[in-house]
């Protein structure tokens, strides 16, 4: 499993060392690395693909001064909750390395980049240690800033500022709660000493059977509120998803296709590990409240998916919206909502990915993205529009691909908490049909083009018919993802279930 | 009264700093007598470092742990450590002093009298009795006044003249204050003192002598409100001038205030002096920052946020509130290798890039990327670091310091500070991320750019602290279980 975070940091090193001049052999030992850490990916999926974990757990920091002792662990697992995102962000990240391709200069620095944000990522999602996780999450920070900043758009460069501004605070949100909920929940009996209180350990585990067996107090408020909006500005929910239109807006396709795929799934997996899963009777107070959040994101990012010019912006918007379905699984807490809501993160990864992807082929043909300067694509770029085609109907939610799933399961896990707000969910699924077709039936349809425009050649059809492939499997079969995430998303509801039936319903 | 004598014993225990004298004496012989060229001056200087540290090694692992002077000196595992990181430090300065184009009247002197200065840091790190104390605080910042005033430029004329002024002020204070402790107690030793002070007897005289003698170090320390001068002297001096005074004078002032507060005030009136040094912390770590913002002359930038960093050193001590426990000092020395790693490498970064006779402008980093990649890259880890980001020693400091406080302190008090601390990273972002820019995403700028990659001392001072920084983000625990280990029978006896 190690291989997961030691192979795209090798590959980082090892693109480092090539001199930028030989431009051929950076590009393509880039592309081939990326798709390595999926190569591993599948490997470890195929292996184990009933969500048994994969565990490693070793001392990594430790000091023991005085009667204090704290540790820090290197705790990281492979299981049922983090098998999806792994997959996910492997797929995501080898697509995007295919889309560096489409580059047109500094290949060396988007493919190191890439390799480190990668590996950064992996690691957030295999992290079972509060500070390793924390670590991970700002690692992801640097390279995301640099990406943002060296491609893309005129504005990519206040783009790449608000991303760090706005994700600083979060990150330092983060650290503060990190620090408090060590402190707060991590003491612990080291073997071999009597004193139990005096030694603190950042062990995810531990910390949560701690949580667990601690009377409810103010502190728990605190700290859910804390991992709540540090999560909540990246995944983001509204009004913190700003910054997440500049960089949807500004910086390069192939960079957004990571950001939207992989980098705002990280919220969602912040949000649900330490705000839902150690806080279940905060949880349950404010369950309500972020229903409606979540709901007001949906429809927010639905009406102004309508109103926009710019192609890139609605998907922005609709990934907001999107992300509201996730918030509104996650909260209802329960089976259906819970792996509709993971369901959802990997189906709208591998959307957005296909979506900008088809995106980054139209942009390098145009030179634009305004929807109303595109138009009759269909004749001169058949592939690359029936890509598009596809990624806008599973993005509508059309049954048979994988859109569909995923708001299902959460509209069913919502409903029996929140009548009212899950039809109005409901709603905006229409409208994402209205901007979702809009944008299609501008590019692809009308008259043609006068120049002539080429279609996709086979480096770039490729990644497209994998992405589209995989969104169409997981519409047909879903069980391929639910039978990884379904113990798992056991063992997540339980203590809130648990804390529902005792207290007689919500 | 005792004759007191010094034997030979004795110059062993004090061996780093003996060997200091040593070397400046026979440095400043060879400068005037010989027609030796400046680098090989500076050379000298750097061995003569490399002696000390190899001395204060010695002394740390042999556990020398003995008093001179009927306990005026006091070489034990802290007061090594300290003195190692400090030599440490020095090593850097005068590594990005050798070969930086010189900008003074002086030739030799601009490398001999770091050597005299950080003989007086490191006094004061040993310093057990307040008249010893003084004079190493003098040495340092006499030495140092002549370090900023050499400069060709008017403006390093009147830094020295602010330091001198400003530093005049804050040594009268310190002595005022001191004389009301020697009025109560007759004595000048901290131990004997702490031990004669009565708080029920004299306590308005002992308070207002404790408030002198913290706002005095202040001053050195350079906390907000008495932050002004250190932007100005900054600015003036040459740019390994001010690595000097931003890190080893620094350092040197927070270790006088930590072994003053633990040894003398504490004892007695911790509640008052903790309760100062919140408010200073406090205001320190909010106000550099937004001042930072500000700022885009590096000197002045590094000399601001310094300001914070120094803010942060003092957290672990006021962060238990009463006499901090091995944890803090720990966490402290920690942060302290950190600071030294950072900083001296971003004044290496600094002296790299700068073209003389301009002062230091975060546009010298322009395209940075293009010239030298991976310069640039070894400037990102050193900014990395500073900003508090993974995987750095900065990182983890900050992790550390933060973990203490709110463990330590239970309700507001620990809350605040780690609030103000997260607040003050994120706003930091904003400045460090500046140069990250610059050098990244902006073209070269039309001045021709000093030669970079050739600057060998200077390129070394940056990859040591770069790669010095990155490792202790991959293996905090090691130092960590190091330095616990090392001071552990020293601090808590």
């Amino acid at each position: 499993m190690h291989a997961l975070l030691a192979v795209p940091f090798l590959g980082a090193l090892v693109l480092a060392c090539i001199p930028s001049a030989h431009m051929r052999a950076v590009r393509v030992v880039g592309v081939l690395w990326c798709c390595v850490p999926l190569a591993v990916a599948i490997g470890l999926f195929v292996q184990d693909d009933t969500g048994v974990s994969y565990t490693v757990h070793a001392p990594w920091i430790a000091w023991t001064v005085g009667g204090t002792a704290v540790h820090i662990p290197w705790h990281v697992s492979l299981d049922g909750f983090s098998m999806p995102f792994v997959m996910l962000a492997a797929i995501v990240c080898a697509v995007s390395g295919v889309a560096g391709f489409l580059l047109t200069k500094r290949w060396k620095a988007f493919y190191v980049l890439l390799l480190l944000l990668t590996t950064a990522v992996f690691g957030v999602f295999v992290a079972r240690d509060v500070v390793l996780f924390f670590l991970f999450f700002e690692l992801t920070l640097v390279p995301m800033f640099f990406l943002i900043g060296m491609f893309g758009k005129y504005g990519r460069e206040r783009a790449a500022n608000v991303f760090l501004v706005y994700n600083g605070i979060g990150s330092a949100v983060l650290f503060l709660a990190v620090v408090l909920l060590i402190v707060h929940a991590g003491s612990f009996a080291v073997v071999g000493t009597p004193t139990m209180g005096n030694s603190f350990t950042s062990d995810y585990a531990v910390i949560a059977s701690n949580l667990a067996a601690m009377p409810h107090d103010g502190m728990h408020t605190v700290l859910f509120w804390l991992f709540f909006l540090a999560f909540a500005i990246k995944l983001p929910v509204f009004p913190l998803h700003t910054w997440m239109l500049r960089v949807h807006g500004e910086a390069h396709p192939a960079i957004v296709i990571v950001h939207s795929g992989v980098l705002l799934k990280m919220g969602a997996f912040g949000m649900l590990m330490f705000s839902f899963v150690l806080f279940p009777e905060v949880l349950r107070g404010a369950a309500s409240a972020l229903a409606v959040g979540a709901v007001v994101t949906i429809v927010v990012g639905a009406v102004m998916a309508c109103a926009q010019k710019d192609v890139r912006l609605v998907f922005a918007y609709a990934s907001l919206s999107h992300m509201g379905f996730v918030l509104l699984g996650m909260v209802a807490m329960n089976d259906n909502g819970v792996q509709g809501a993971l369901f959802q993160l990997v189906s709208h990864g591998l959307i957005s990915a296909l979506l900008f992807f088809a995106v980054a082929v139209i942009e390098t043909r145009t030179q634009t993205s305004d929807i109303a300067s595109l138009g009759g694509l269909g004749q001169p770029m058949p592939f690359a529009s029936a890509m598009l085609m596809i990624g806008a109907l599973a993005a509508l939610g059309l049954p048979g691909l994988s859109g569909f799933v995923g708001e299902w399961l959460v509209l069913v896990g919502a409903y029996d908490q929140w009548r009212t707000l899950t039809v109005i969910a409901t709603g905006s699924v229409v409208l994402s049909a209205v901007y979702m077709l809009r944008v299609v039936l501008g590019i692809v349809f009308g008259p043609p083009p006068q120049k002539h425009r080429a279609d996709v050649r086979t480096i770039e059809a490729f990644p497209m018919v994998f992405v589209a492939a995989c969104i169409v499997v997981l519409g047909v079969y879903p069980s391929v993802l639910h039978d990884v995430t379904r113990e798992a998303t056991k063992t997540i509801v339980a203590p809130y279930e648990q804390l529902v039936d005792v207290g007689g319903g919500v | 009264m005792t004759t007191i004598t010094l034997r030979l014993s004795d110059l062993v225990i004090m061996a780093p700093e003996c060997i200091l004298l040593l070397g400046v004496v026979v440095l400043t012989l060879a400068d005037l007598w010989m027609k030796s060229s400046r680098t090989s001056i500076g050379i000298g200087a750097l061995v003569v470092l490399c002696g000390a540290l190899a001395a204060a090694v010695v002394q740390l692992v042999q556990e020398t742990d003995a008093t001179v002077l009927f306990g005026a000196y006091e070489a034990d595992a802290f007061s090594s450590l300290c003195k190692i990181v400090l030599l440490l430090a020095a090593c850097g300065v005068l590594g990005i002093a050798i070969g930086t184009p010189n900008e003074t009247h002086a030739v030799g002197e601009m490398y001999t009298l770091y050597i005299p200065a950080l003989m007086g840091a490191m006094l004061l790190v040993s310093s057990r009795e307040w008249m010893t104390t003084y004079v190493a605080l003098e040495l340092l910042t006499i030495s140092t006044i002549v370090l900023i005033g050499m400069r060709r430029a008017a403006i390093g004329k009147e830094a020295a003249m602010k330091l001198i002024v400003l530093g005049g002020v804050s040594s009268a204070f310190l002595l005022y204050g001191i004389s009301f402790l020697y009025g109560c107690t007759g004595t000048t030793y901290y131990e004997v003192m702490a031990s004669r002070l009565d708080m029920g007897q004299d306590a308005s005289l002992i308070t207002i002598a404790f408030v002198m003698i913290v706002a005095s170090i202040a001053v050195k320390i350079a906390l907000v409100p008495f932050h002004a001068w250190a932007l100005d002297v900054g600015a003036g001096a040459v740019v390994p001038v001010a690595a000097f005074l931003s890190v080893v004078s620094k350092l040197a002032a927070i270790i006088l205030l930590w072994r003053v507060c633990v040894d003398v005030l504490f004892p007695h009136a911790a509640d008052v002096v903790v309760d100062v040094l919140f408010v200073l912390v406090c205001v320190s770590l909010v106000v550099a920052h937004v001042l930072a913002l500000r700022q885009v002359t590096l000197l002045r930038l590094f000399a601001v946020s310094g300001i914070a960093h120094a803010a942060l050193l003092l957290v672990p001590l006021i962060a238990s509130g009463t006499r901090p426990d091995v944890d803090a000092w720990t966490i402290w020395l920690y942060y302290a290798v950190a600071y030294v790693l950072m900083n001296v490498g971003a004044f290496a970064a600094i002296s790299l890039t700068h073209t003389t006779g301009t002062q230091p402008h975060v546009h010298q980093f322009a395209g940075l990327v293009y010239r030298a990649p991976w310069t640039a890259v070894a400037i990102v880890c050193i900014v990395l670091s500073l900003a508090g980001l993974p995987v750095s020693a900065g990182f983890f400091g900050k992790l550390f310091i933060l973990l203490d406080a709110l463990s330590q302190r239970e309700g507001t008090a620990g809350i605040v500070l780690a609030a103000l601390i997260v607040v003050g990273t994120v706003i930091s972002f904003a400045y460090y991320f500046r140069i990250v820019r610059q050098m990244f995403w902006r073209p070269e700028g039309p001045v021709p750019p000093s030669s970079v990659r050739t600057r060998w001392f200077a390129q070394t001072v940056l990859w040591g602290s770069a790669l010095g920084s990155v490792a202790l983000g991959c293996a905090p625990g090691w130092l960590m279980e190091l330095l616990a280990q090392l001071i552990a029978h020293t601090v808590v006896s």
